[in-house]
């Protein structure tokens, strides 16, 4: 059925195409933008920044309408979650009717460029007028920038980022002292450990809230050195050792009773904040809601996060978040539309996103214009410190990733539900592999 | 007459299955009227499936969320959008919908058998795969972000011809004819004789014509690109983040949504039940 509707999306996606005439021309290569003037340019930007975060981009884009030397102004439109963005890119392409910059993760850049609609970033990256500066490259994070480079559209730039977010562990730091450790467990062996030691030490307590989310996967086979691709990522590998290892664990760990499934979304919040789960796996920008929760609760206790168990040599982090992608139309709008970008991920304009939104900036620099905020917010401190001292992962980029996902989903908790590890996993790899051949551009 | 204490038991039985279900029925509206008034934190560590445990319900009623909605999300603009989109799409559903019942039911033309059967066919037509069409349609029209983009393109609705078509049914052709020998058009048939006696269906077909455009997300998220004309389901749309949700805003937000279908619901529940009850269709 979920492969149905991929299908489905991917037709409608070619429709739009035809429709849309075949897309507009935009000028890709980096010397094509040399002559071009971008003033005067209106952009319109489909973002899905609500409430506080909404109220911060729209500072950083005031700014830009306000102070830019070519008179472009940038219009902001909150255009829903991402999947409503999705929906509204697709129906968009159709009728030819894209934004300028929209946001989104990496497979669905990859999906609305099937349509040939964006623009691949490495000529604008790269060109020598308004391209980034050699002081630039130094100070952007690389892996962030790289994560929207995909090599099913031949290493096109599908996106820039904005802000990056990882998948870290959240405990229980006053229990785990009470417990007697010292410091969170650093290999998985310790971890079930300390998983047991915790569903031992009262009634109703328990050790893991199981995330079945593919992002958990990935981040727990990441932490084993494992891969979900081949190294050449032409294949998903999901019947590798790493990913049995990481199936088989989980499963102990739920058959003795130390772990248990998150039964509904943000369910384990509320366990961590009532004191009954000692671990928890979540994202980075969770980090107020974790707050909040334990400080409402009856009986507040210190709490903190790190990046998990593993056993590979440094710890590693599920690295994630959306970027900005541009929309094909006149390299003029292309133009103005690259140099917001420009201004959007600038040290001061990434200064204030952060601040706002608790994400993590795509420029090293920001750290010392954070120096008072970092003070002030010293788990958000803590857990970007934990994003300086470990290798970053990213997920596939690819077109039907949103399917696998779901799959790996469906598979890990058809596991802890007693189904046969091996099969499951060799039965998910063939799937996944027609997904990635039927999906292919 | 005395009732029998076997069926007196079965009653009770009965009346208890009923409350039960009802009681089950009503959790979620409980559920989102404590969170509604709840702190964030409250939301996540003060939680209880049963409505009679404290832990239910907030310690201090938090009515500070109602005004951060009101006043800081602008929800009053939303609301009335909502509103007149709902409106104006209804009048347009009522209007097509029992004259183009009324052409089916009672007057007699060629093909109006088959016209009918193709009208029913577009039933089954999955919503998702109109959204495409329905855009480019829009679109060619210069409608995006307008106000007829939500309401023209569902004042036409296949089923509720379809559900009125039956009631006219009913009706005996003999009080039609009565009318013509006294020289009544169809249209003042229409207005004057059938519609008086269809009221409990118009009804029905306002409740779910409003329910459904009051509730409807994915099209007003397509169609619109500022806040001009979206409505309250976008708002409370705009409450899920990435990290985590305002739960207690929500709520809030969602009560406020709920409020006209409620009203009306409670205004038109008698004719409602009596229309459904009369062609056997389920709610």
């Amino acid at each position: 059925m979920k492969k149905a509707i991929m299908l489905l999306s991917i037709l409608a996606l070619l429709t739009g195409f035809l429709f849309a005439g075949g897309g507009n021309e935009g000028a890709s290569s980096a010397k094509a933008y040399d002559t071009v003037d971008p003033s005067g340019q209106t952009v319109v930007f489909w973002h899905a920044s609500s409430k506080l975060h909404g109220e911060a981009l729209e500072k950083i884009i005031n700014e830009f309408n306000s102070t830019n030397e070519w008179g472009i102004t940038v219009v902001p439109e909150f255009a829903g979650y991402y999947s409503d963005i999705y929906n509204k890119m697709t129906t968009a392409i159709a009728g030819n009717s894209t934004p300028d910059l929209v946001v989104g993760y990496q497979n669905s850049a990859a999906s609305f460029q099937l349509s040939d609609t964006l623009v691949d970033l490495n000529g604008l990256v790269n060109n020598k007028a308004w391209g980034l500066s050699k002081e630039d490259r130094d100070d952007f994070i690389m892996d962030f920038l790289d994560q929207d480079v995909n090599a099913q559209f031949g290493g096109q730039r599908l996106g820039f980022p904005p802000n990056r977010s990882v998948q870290m562990t959240y405990y229980n730091q006053t229990w785990l002292e009470k417990l007697g450790f010292e410091a969170p467990p650093q290999s998985w062996d310790d971890f079930y450990a300390v998983c047991k030691a915790a569903t031992e030490s009262a009634g109703d307590t328990y050790g893991y809230a199981i995330s079945t989310d593919a992002s958990n996967i990935f981040a727990m086979v990441v932490s084993r050195g494992g891969s979900v691709l081949n190294k050449d990522q032409t294949l998903y590998t999901l019947n590798t050792p790493e990913m049995k290892d990481t199936m088989t664990f989980m499963k102990k760990l739920y058959d003795d009773g130390y772990g248990r499934k998150i039964a509904e979304k943000y369910g384990d919040q509320t366990d961590f904040g009532v004191g009954k789960v000692m671990f928890t796996t979540s994202s980075s920008a969770g980090i107020p809601y974790y707050d909040k929760a334990v400080m409402g609760s009856e009986k507040p206790f210190e709490w903190s996060l790190y990046a998990g168990p593993h056993s590979t040599k440094k710890p590693t982090l599920n690295l994630y978040g959306p970027s900005v992608s541009i929309c094909k139309s006149t390299p003029e709008k292309e133009l103005a539309a690259w140099l917001f970008l420009k201004h959007y991920t600038n040290t001061a304009s990434q200064t204030e996103w952060v601040k706002a939104t608790n994400y993590y900036p795509v420029r090293k620099s920001v750290k010392d214009s954070l120096s008072s905020y970092l003070v002030e917010n010293p788990k958000y401190a803590e857990s970007f410190e934990v994003l300086l001292n470990s290798d970053g992962y990213s997920e596939p980029p690819f077109i039907g990733w949103d399917e696998i996902r779901d799959m790996l989903d469906a598979g890990f908790n058809a596991i802890l539900d007693g189904a046969a590890i091996e099969k499951t996993l060799i039965d998910m790899e063939m799937e996944a592999n027609d997904i990635m051949a039927s999906s292919a551009p | 007459m005395e009732i029998k204490p076997k069926r007196k038991l079965t009653e009770v039985l009965f009346l208890a299955a009923l409350l039960l279900g009802a009681f089950v029925a009503l959790m979620p509206f409980l559920y989102m009227v404590a969170n509604s008034l709840k702190t964030y934190g409250e939301t996540v560590t003060r939680v209880s499936s049963n409505p009679f445990s404290p832990r239910f319900w907030p310690r201090k009623l938090q009515w500070n969320n109602y005004l951060t909605i009101i006043r800081d999300d602008n929800m009053g603009h939303y609301f009335s959008n909502s509103l007149i989109i709902a409106l104006i799409t209804v009048s347009g559903i009522i209007a097509t919908s029992t004259l183009a019942a009324y052409g089916f039911s009672k007057m007699r033309f060629p093909g109006r058998d088959r016209i009918f059967t193709v009208l029913l066919v577009t039933l089954m037509i999955p919503e998702t795969v109109l959204l495409i069409p329905n855009f480019l349609i829009i679109s060619s029209l210069r409608w995006v972000d307008r106000l007829a983009a939500l309401t023209v393109p569902f004042m036409g609705s296949a089923f509720f011809i379809f559900f009125l078509r039956q009631f006219f049914k009913q009706i005996p052709d003999a009080l039609m004819e009565a009318a013509k020998i006294d020289g009544a058009s169809h249209l003042t048939i229409l207005v004057r004789i059938m519609v008086p006696l269809i009221r409990a269906p118009l009804f029905t077909v306002f409740f779910l014509a409003f329910n459904g455009s009051w509730n409807a997300l994915q099209w007003p998220m397509v169609v619109t690109q500022s806040d001009r004309w979206r409505p309250i389901s976008v708002a409370v749309a705009k409450y899920v983040t990435e990290a985590g949700p305002e739960t207690q805003l929500r709520m809030a937000s969602a009560m406020v949504a709920l409020a006209p279908i409620l009203v009306i619901f409670l205004i038109a529940q008698k004719q409602i039940t009596e229309a459904i009850t009369n062609t056997g269709m389920k709610g």
